[in-house]
């Protein structure tokens, strides 16, 4: 049997890709459950959120990088994307791959100033360079990002599709979108890179001292994560059609942070966990608009609280714990089981 | 006469930081005005073992016990003030009060903060240096005055259990001689003492007993004399040569 | 000259009101080290009760401010209560960034049951006190703003003089510095906090009364002192009180010239624009200390 890479091996565990692809498959079957394409089109931006939010666990949870200010690079990739169609005549994929870029270049600016910041300042640096952001925006009156009221009338995919094989569409190369950037990142966080990365996090000294130089892999990780949110953008100005400079607000910047934190921070099935949970929160509250802010700020408190490592990392203790019982029970039978000599224990091998 | 409960009992006790275990099963027990010292090579816990009574560290295992009361879930505030006295190592003073603030927190608890006139003026006679500086910036002063000033800090009120965690560390011997002064002052008043030192000169005169910590275990237990006489643990630990 | 003494005014009164929210967060951060986001909505709430208390129930103005006090205080210990005391010593995780999202957390839903219960509407409140004098040229000096200006003085002085005179003001001050040590004396942490937080909130709300009588109350009211709080408080340096102070008004300075030379619209991007300046030049701001923030 061929060696494979210690990362693929530790990522793509038998179990692991089983009861994945499992969950996958099930996830496509969806729209034909409920044919919808409200409801689809609900699911559509739950993949959106699991692109976007993913990317932030990645540098929150994973590289340590106390970024508040992600949303600007989601925007950034999304009114990239979206002036590459409106101003440049872009094709809608050449268009994404340049909200991917946007992202990316807007990260590695934002990385630069945090490099020597402690924590907390990074938070507000990201944070005010993120108001900023909007607020030029806001203010834009030269007609390039449409200011206040957005930028519309972008190309969209599959418009000679009738509504609900549109939403279907949207929806299938969605997921296939946020597999992939699942996938990609569970595999990168236990790369060296990941690890090296890792390092920086927990223990800067330590990373020093093995030749690694955090800032380098700070910025790397500003790049990836800033890659994924405009890939996030894109996606979301191509499937609404428009952008506007809302989507940076508090609100859902509140919302998204929800998400992540509730899902579990670094932990890289818990952006996923906490997109659908959160999801699924705001639809059972559709009729109280009102509420929402309130039952997720309770939600995230909460969380925060009891678990503050989020429901995925609670998910992992527990199965840590069935599987030690269950080694436990191995072991009792074989003290209490006295082994024959002979045949009988030659076979145990 | 009913005996009295040990100042400090602490029986079975582990304890350390995240998944690292750095004392194990340790059983210590103090009586009314002992003094007791540890000592053992660095990072094998000592500095652990003071925190983990004090409270600045919990206990994975055991119990502690200050006055036959348990203490194992009391915070490090509320076991201060009960009267338990930690002067950690590395001083810990508060860098922007001057040498005076630094002095009355250490009268902060209710009951000592009503005398801490003349408890000040007490700890100023101990340390004459410090007279001369009492206006001056914490984070302003030399090794040594620092270090007077978090022994002078710990003596602003009457404790009943003592830890000192190397008091003699970095210090040049003149000043040692005054800590030391000052430390002896105190076990003459009746206080349990647990002290952690390396400079044995100063051991042999100020302790009842001797506990040797390696590895984070209490290895030997005995009087100063003992230990002195045993080669192995004399030259490695208490800095005496061979004759 | 007008537009000098016109923005001399503007910078006292904003700067006085900053100064109050900003010297809680300030405070809190330097204690318990955490960066409180729910004082914006401590001002929104002390607002609300400025409101209520004169407005609806035609209390005078002083009432009013005890009221809007005593509601935020109460506010605010419970939000330490429930937002940051569960999470110290935690671990496994990063204090500051986790209470930075409680708090946040917080924040949301105050302002969301505000906006439930009152309705997104502006309430417009009804001078502390009526009556102006003219200073130059048709620029006045309202009484409102000179008793504002006046109460968050005396107050900031007050909070001065308890921190260097009083026994606990030390231990407050101890705790900032070290807290283990400041443990090790006896200092009840666990019950200062509390108090602290709840203190530091009531500045924010009395900040809210004098903000909703200079332009009205609504559930939104909160988020612009939030954010200019943080600029304030970064600027002066986190934790550190004179800073805040000083920060304030040069804050409440720059915004009452750009607004007077430039236009409204673009005070906030430039206030920014200086926190950014700021956090890249010299993160530790006027008065705070490198080695805290440099990795």
């Amino acid at each position: 049997m061929t060696a494979r890479p210690t990362a693929l091996r530790a990522t793509f565990t038998p179990t692991k890709v089983a009861v994945s692809v499992a969950l996958v498959i099930l996830a496509a079957l969806i729209p034909f459950i409920y044919p919808s394409p409200y409801g689809i089109g609900v699911m559509v931006t739950m993949a959106i959120l699991v692109v976007l939010n993913a990317s932030w666990n990645f540098l929150l949870g994973y590289a340590g990088v106390w970024s508040f200010g992600h949303l600007a690079l989601y925007a950034a990739g999304g009114y990239g994307a979206g002036i590459l169609m409106v101003h440049a005549s872009f094709g809608v994929v050449p268009a994404m791959l340049g909200g991917v870029v946007a992202g990316a270049l807007f990260a590695v600016l934002l990385a630069f100033p945090t490099l020597r910041l402690y924590g907390i300042y990074t938070s507000l640096l990201t944070f005010a360079a993120a108001q900023v952001f909007q607020l030029v925006i806001q203010n834009d009156d030269t007609g390039t990002t449409g200011g206040a009221f957005g930028l519309p009338s972008v190309d969209t995919l599959f418009g000679s599709l009738d509504p609900l094989w549109n939403a279907r569409a949207y929806y299938w190369l969605y997921l296939l979108l946020a597999v992939a950037t699942v996938a990609f990142i569970a595999w990168l966080v236990r790369s060296p890179f990941g690890l090296a990365l890792r390092m920086t996090r927990d223990s800067l000294v330590y990373a020093s001292a093995r030749g690694i130089d955090p800032l380098r892999y700070r910025v790397a990780a500003f790049a990836i994560s800033g890659a994924l949110a405009g890939l996030a953008g894109g996606m979301y100005t191509v499937f609404n059609g428009s952008i506007a400079p809302n989507v940076m607000g508090l609100t859902p910047l509140s919302i998204y942070v929800t998400m992540i934190v509730v899902g579990g921070l670094g932990h890289v099935s818990g952006p996923v966990v906490g997109t659908i949970l959160i999801s699924l929160v705001q639809q059972a509250l559709i009729d109280h608009p009102g509420a929402q802010l309130t039952v997720l700020g309770a939600i995230l408190l909460l969380i925060v609280v009891f678990f503050p490592r989020g429901i995925a990392d609670q998910a992992a203790g527990v199965q840590r714990r069935v599987e030690a019982w269950m080694d436990e029970g191995d072991d009792d039978d074989d003290r209490h089981e006295p082994v024959p000599p002979g045949p009988a224990a030659g076979s145990r091998a | 006469m009913a005996e009295a409960e040990p100042v400090l009992s602490v029986r079975g006790v582990s304890a350390g930081y995240g998944e690292t275990t750095v004392i194990r099963d340790v059983d210590v027990t103090i009586e009314r005005g002992e003094t007791l010292v540890f000592v053992g090579p660095n990072g094998h816990g000592k500095t652990t073992l003071l925190r983990t009574i004090s409270g600045l560290i919990g206990a994975s295992t055991g119990t502690i016990e200050l006055d036959g009361v348990r203490v194992n879930g009391v915070r490090a505030e509320d076991r201060a003030a009960r009267g338990l006295l930690h002067i950690p190592q590395g001083d810990h003073l508060f860098p922007g009060f001057t040498v005076e603030e630094n002095l009355l927190m250490g009268a902060f608890p209710r009951t000592a903060w009503r005398g801490r006139g003349e408890a000040l003026d007490r700890v100023l006679g101990l340390f004459p240096t410090l007279r001369d500086r009492r206006s001056q910036l914490a984070h302003t002063l030399s090794g040594g005055e620092r270090r007077q000033v978090a022994i002078g800090r710990g003596l602003m009120r009457d404790p009943t259990l003592l830890l000192i965690d190397e008091p003699s560390l970095g210090l040049g011997p003149m000043i040692v001689e005054t800590v030391y002064e000052a430390i002896g002052q105190i076990a003459a008043q009746d206080v349990a003492i647990l002290l952690v030192e390396e400079n044995f000169t100063h051991i042999e005169e100020l302790a009842d007993r001797v506990c040797v910590l390696e590895m984070g275990r209490v290895v030997r237990t005995g009087l100063p004399a003992e230990l002195a006489a045993d080669d192995t643990i004399a030259q490695s630990y208490l800095g005496v040569l061979e004759p | 000259m007008t537009d000098l003494i016109s923005i001399l005014v503007s910078t006292v009164v904003l700067g006085s009101i900053y100064g109050l929210v900003a010297i809680g967060m300030t405070l809190i951060y330097g204690i318990l080290r955490v960066l409180d986001m729910s004082q914006g909505s401590m001002v929104m709430v002390g607002g609300f009760v400025g409101w209520a208390v004169m407005t609806s129930a035609g209390l005078s103005p002083l009432i009013a401010i005890v009221a809007a006090f005593a509601a935020t205080f109460a506010l605010g210990v419970i939000t330490q209560l429930v937002s940051v005391q569960p999470l110290l010593g935690k671990r496994g995780v990063e204090f500051e960034m986790i209470t930075f999202i409680t708090t946040f957390a917080v924040a949301m839903i105050i302002a969301n049951l505000a906006l439930q219960i009152a309705g997104p509407s502006q309430r417009s409140v009804p001078p502390l006190v009526d009556g102006s004098v003219e200073l130059y040229d048709g620029v006045s000096l309202s009484y409102q703003s000179m008793i504002m200006a006046g109460v968050a003085i005396a107050l900031m002085v007050a909070l001065g003089l308890y921190l260097t005179r009083s026994r606990y003001g030390m231990a407050i001050r101890a705790v900032a510095q070290d807290l283990d040590a400041a443990r090790l004396q006896g200092v009840p942490i666990r019950r200062l906090f509390p108090i602290v937080m709840g203190f530091a909130s009531a500045l924010a709300g009395i900040a809210g009364v004098f903000l909703a009588a200079q332009y009205f109350a609504s559930p939104s009211a909160g988020e612009l002192p939030l954010l200019i709080a943080l600029i304030v408080v970064v600027f002066g340096g986190l934790g550190s009180l004179p800073g805040a102070l000083v920060a304030a008004y040069a804050i409440g300075l720059i915004q009452a010239t750009a607004s007077t030379l430039i236009g409204t619209t673009w005070s906030l991007p430039i206030l920014y624009g200086v926190i950014l300046l700021v956090l890249v030049v010299r993160p530790q701001g006027l008065f705070g200390q490198a080695r805290e923030v440099r990795l």
